[in-house]
């Protein structure tokens, strides 16, 4: 179909890590390389589908990150994001890799929800974003200092169901193991699990940048011809409905003939399309 | 079928919660606050969800009972409609659900109560003696979710007893049984909509094949249970004459006439901003490219090609039944 390759040939996926003991196991896994280090350190895989960004601890940090990331991409608006890191847990097991259900920021009380529509081959629970470090684990829920963060400035770019956090429990009630070393062994053992929902966010994320994508021919016809914004928009829809309609026949030769200016030329691609009659088989 | 659902705190504890919550023992049980928080960002995706909707369990405060759209009805004297659960369990792709909402969640309002006391303060407004129609599946298809819902075993007995209140169930579903287990009524029509089996297969998925269809309403006409037939939307394509024909001779080969209170034909219509919607949701579908033309805010087939297929199914249908039984119920026309 006429869009332009690049613009869906691949989804991407963003991940965000606060500290260098989450992020490093991710790095050798997905085999990123440091791409820029100004303000963030960044690292891409060689296709650069898969970004990842050490944000440092706590939400504005993890605000700040995903800020940052989104403007490497012109295309943010369907990128998969993913935050991944460590997350205290009154009772479940230390080791346990969780996806978030329902993120609430304890300072504000306002809640997000990402959508579950991914196959998570691992349980998910509610979690709390705080401020401070604590160990007063809430009932029930995950406790940490990003996810608030992370999830209300990702869903200004992207949607709901391509937003997710993955934590794996560092301490409970009873067990801590916060140290660098303990934290890389445990996201090392969640790899595989990470790796999928990676890749089912690249699924999504690449389709979702499909059909929104604009008709390669689009631009030929702005060349061409001069059309006002209005035009422009019923153009763009119009040349949508006629890769749909008349996959074969270029648009632009279909038009050319009697068009002398934009107004000829939506005129016919309008008759075109209203004319066109449909088979049963083909809805 | 159903794995995620959420709950709002002040029904966590309501007696249809529980009853509903049992059926669904492996799902994961999400608290939120208000429903809005999980059915209104702004940032969802219909299509993806739609993939594995989720549940939400909520009460509804106001605008239980909605006027029903300028001409729509089938005979009551006042008509309204109301909604105790938003979206469905089927995906047609010409439904104005995907762009009315921008999540693909059931999204269910289990106080049921409240809708049938603000039904008999609609009643009680109306003079005594008029009848009043309550369209039930509007936003939704009124049995599809029956199973999750329990809709039509709360509120047939409340409208058995109240005659002149006209309630319609509008499907596409076979979930007939609790139906065909009581005793039948007139002042409840089990109205079926249908395109041509060659049309649904195409473009409503997930819902049960054209003949089984015909069959439930067979079972519900042998039990005595008034029906409504809705060809609704009218789908344009090549030969539609031999494809409605079909499914007309079909129903009435295998259904009574005598068993409809009432049929209705409606065009394929929205308005502009909601097609431009579902357009975006699914660009590469046939049945949303055309033969599509806008007009005075709408998105219609052209004139002349609407009411060509307008005339000739209804012609179809005076072969079968009388014009008192033709009414109109489709919105924005
Ligand atoms: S059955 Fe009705 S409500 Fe359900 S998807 Fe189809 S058109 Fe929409």
């Amino acid at each position: 179909m006429a869009f332009r390759e690049s613009q869906y040939m691949t989804g991407t996926v963003n991940i965000v890590s606060a500290l260098p003991a989450e992020a490093k196991p991710l790095m050798d896994h997905f085999k990123l390389r440091s791409s820029q280090t100004d303000h963030f350190k960044i690292y891409t895989n060689s296709d650069d589908n898969v970004r990842l960004i050490i944000s440092g601890v706590g939400k504005s940090a993890a605000a700040g990150a995903v800020k940052h990331l989104t403007k490497l991409s012109s295309s943010n608006t369907s990128d998969g994001w993913l935050n991944v890191g460590v997350a205290g847990h009154a009772s479940l097991p230390v080791g346990t890799l969780v996806a978030a259900h329902k993120i609430t920021d304890a300072g504000t009380g306002r809640a997000w929800y990402p959508t579950m529509v991914l196959d998570f081959p691992f349980e998910t629970a509610s979690l709390l974003t705080v401020k401070k470090e604590t160990h007063n684990y809430p009932a029930d829920a995950l406790v940490e200092m990003e996810a608030a963060g992370f999830y209300s400035t990702a869903s200004n770019f992207s949607i709901n169901e391509l937003i997710h956090c993955l934590k794996v429990v560092s301490d409970n009630r009873n067990e801590k193991k916060l140290d660098s070393r303990s934290v890389t062994e445990m996201i090392t053992t969640h790899l595989d699990a990470v790796e999928s929902v990676v890749h089912s966010l690249l699924r999504l994320s690449k389709n979702l940048r499909k059909r929104r994508a604009v008709p390669r021919e689009l631009e030929h016809f702005l060349n061409r011809w001069k059309f006002t914004v209005t035009q422009s928009h019923q153009l763009e829809k119009m040349l949508r409905r006629w890769q749909v309609i008349f996959p074969e026949i270029n648009p632009i030769e279909a038009a050319s003939t009697d068009s002398k200016n934009s107004r000829d030329v939506l005129k016919s691609l309008y008759h075109r399309l209203t004319d066109a009659t449909v088979e049963a088989s083909q809805l | 079928m159903i794995d995620t659902i959420y709950i709002e705190a002040a029904v966590r504890q309501h007696p249809r919660t529980s009853v509903i919550l049992s059926r669904f023992p492996k799902a994961r049980l999400i608290p939120c606050e208000r429903y809005g928080e999980v059915f209104n960002p702004r940032s969802q995706d219909f299509r993806i969800q739609k993939q594995r909707p989720a549940l939400i369990l909520a009460e509804k405060f106001d605008n239980f009972i909605l006027p029903a759209p300028e001409g729509f009805g089938i005979g009551g004297e006042e008509n309204f409609y109301f909604s105790h659960i938003l979206n469905c369990l089927y995906d047609c792709r010409y439904c104005f659900l995907q762009g009315m909402f921008r999540s693909a969640n059931y999204l269910l309002f289990i106080n049921y109560e409240s809708f049938m006391s603000a039904i008999d303060r609609k009643l009680g407004e109306t003079v005594a003696n008029k009848t009043v129609t309550f369209f039930s599946g509007y936003d939704c298809d009124s049995l599809a979710l029956e199973s999750v819902t329990g809709f039509t075993e709360a509120f047939l007995p409340f409208f058995r007893e109240r005659p002149r209140a006209i309630l319609e169930l509008r499907t596409k579903s076979v979930n007939i049984q609790f139906l065909l287990d009581s005793e039948p009524f007139d002042n409840c029509i089990t109205a079926f909509s249908f395109t041509p089996e060659e049309i649904s297969k195409k473009t409503e998925d997930g819902v049960p094949p054209v003949k089984s269809r015909i069959k439930a309403m067979n079972q519900l006409a042998e039990r005595g249970w008034p029906l409504g037939l809705r060809l609704d939307p009218l789908i344009c394509h090549n030969g539609f004459e031999s494809t409605y024909r079909r499914l007309v001779n079909d129903i009435f080969a295998a259904v009574p006439a005598k068993a409809f209170h009432s049929v209705s034909l409606g065009p394929m219509r929205f308005p502009t901003a909601m097609f431009d919607t579902i357009a975006k949701l699914y660009p590469e579908n046939r049945l949303l490219a055309g033969p599509l033309h806008r007009s005075n805010g709408m998105v219609t087939y052209q004139k002349e090609v609407e009411e060509e297929m307008t005339q000739f199914c209804r012609s179809l249908l005076s072969e079968h039944l009388p014009t008192e039984k033709f009414f109109h119920c489709t919105p924005w026309c």
